[in-house]
């Protein structure tokens, strides 16, 4: 087996306990409770500063979700009870759709699953496995989420987001796509509600 | 610069210039394609949910046959993966007083335009500058590599990061769909 290097997000937190419990609150609620879940423990965050996981005025909007410290092996993807309706949007994007609440909640890199086992002990349901497509590199599988105000918002940020990455005269090569920063603040909600 | 130590082969080296904001890509709103084609799935309810499972399973179990014959600097690095090979670059860097953070880029087999390296190392440029005007970095060019081109980070003199390219690819990130 090749040597993976840790990966960078997934073997660290910043050490607060306090963030750290809430993320392994998070990982509860969105695996079967052996993975890892990035957010507001992320050393990728800035104190007051909009992040890849977080705006500066401290919502933390997305998350990631790793099997192990190397991101180098899947583990099942859950989403929580209330998000029942589920879209697939490619091979590898989801959307789950809370119909009382109306937030969406955004996933990337998710792998179908030919069947799917049965809800994990908080009564989330499986929707597949992380390190689908964009995210199966040995050390950096992962899923992508954010949590959206509703349907609508996640549409107008997504497609915001991706604007770089289009190549046209003025942009003549695929840039990273946005972050998700105080701009589009409105359209985002604080992932730590689903607790 | 004495962090640029003889290992490294530079032929050219360009400034890191410090902008305060971000070059937004002035493309057309357009809508993004894969919203189009959105459809609800149920996979518990496929027919041949066995046979579909045995399948998955011998993918599964070739995809670990190809990690463990594949060196990971010949196996491409996807956008996100550079994000955060990125961010953690410069969060290391500014921990170190007076660091530079430096980024090599070089050729690998078949990749023959003069130009690639410089569209690759631009495109990083741009994600740097999303993280601050603060940060002290420097751009160069490397020796030509056999097999995959790539990016390597340097951080205080040392090597922290080697990103492989897919052959010929302009950067790290797909190119989305207007």
């Amino acid at each position: 087996m090749n040597p993976i290097p840790p990966n960078p997000d997934a073997s660290g937190s910043n050490g607060n306990q306090e963030d750290i419990d809430s993320d392994n609150q998070l990982r509860d609620l969105f695996t079967d409770g052996s993975g890892i879940f990035r957010a507001v423990c992320s050393i990728r965050n800035l104190p007051g500063r909009d992040t890849h996981y977080q705006l500066g005025d401290g919502t933390v909007h997305t998350f990631h979700v790793y099997a192990d410290e190397r991101a180098s092996k899947r583990t099942n993807l859950y989403v929580p009870r209330g998000f029942s309706k589920i879209n697939w949007i490619s091979n590898s994007t989801v959307v789950a759709t809370n119909p009382v609440t109306k937030e969406a909640i955004n996933f990337y890199h998710v792998k179908k699953l030919p069947a799917l086992p049965p809800p994990n002990p908080l009564g989330s349901k499986c929707i597949g496995q992380i390190g689908g497509g964009g995210a199966d590199r040995p050390g950096d599988m992962h899923t992508h989420g954010t949590l959206f105000k509703n349907r609508a918002s996640r549409d107008e940020v997504e497609r915001w987001r991706m604007e770089p990455t289009i190549v046209t005269e003025e942009n003549p090569f695929p840039g990273f796509p946005r972050d998700i920063n105080s701009d589009v603040a409105d359209h985002v909600r604080d992932i730590r509600s689903l607790i | 610069m004495n962090l640029i130590s003889g290992c490294l082969a530079m032929s050219l080296i360009i400034p890191g210039t410090i902008v305060t904001h971000e070059r937004e890509a002035q493309a057309t709103v357009a809508r993004w394609v894969s919203l189009a084609d959105e459809h609800d799935e149920n996979y518990s309810n496929q027919p041949n949910g066995l046979a579909n499972y045995q399948v998955f399973q011998s993918e599964q179990e070739k995809e670990q046959q190809q990690q463990s014959d594949k060196p990971l600097d010949q196996w491409p690095m996807e956008c996100e993966g550079a994000a955060t090979r990125l961010d953690f670059a410069v969060i290391n860097t500014r921990k170190l007083e007076g660091a530079y953070l430096i980024l090599v880029a070089r050729l690998g087999s078949g990749e023959v335009s003069r130009t690639l390296n410089q569209t690759r190392l631009k495109s990083v440029e741009q994600y740097l500058l999303r993280r601050g005007a603060d940060l002290k970095y420097v751009l160069a060019h490397g020796s030509r590599l056999k097999g995959l081109g790539r990016i390597e980070i340097y951080v205080g003199g040392q090597l922290a990061e080697i990103m492989p390219l897919r052959k010929n690819a302009k950067g790290f990130c797909a190119a989305g769909r207007a």
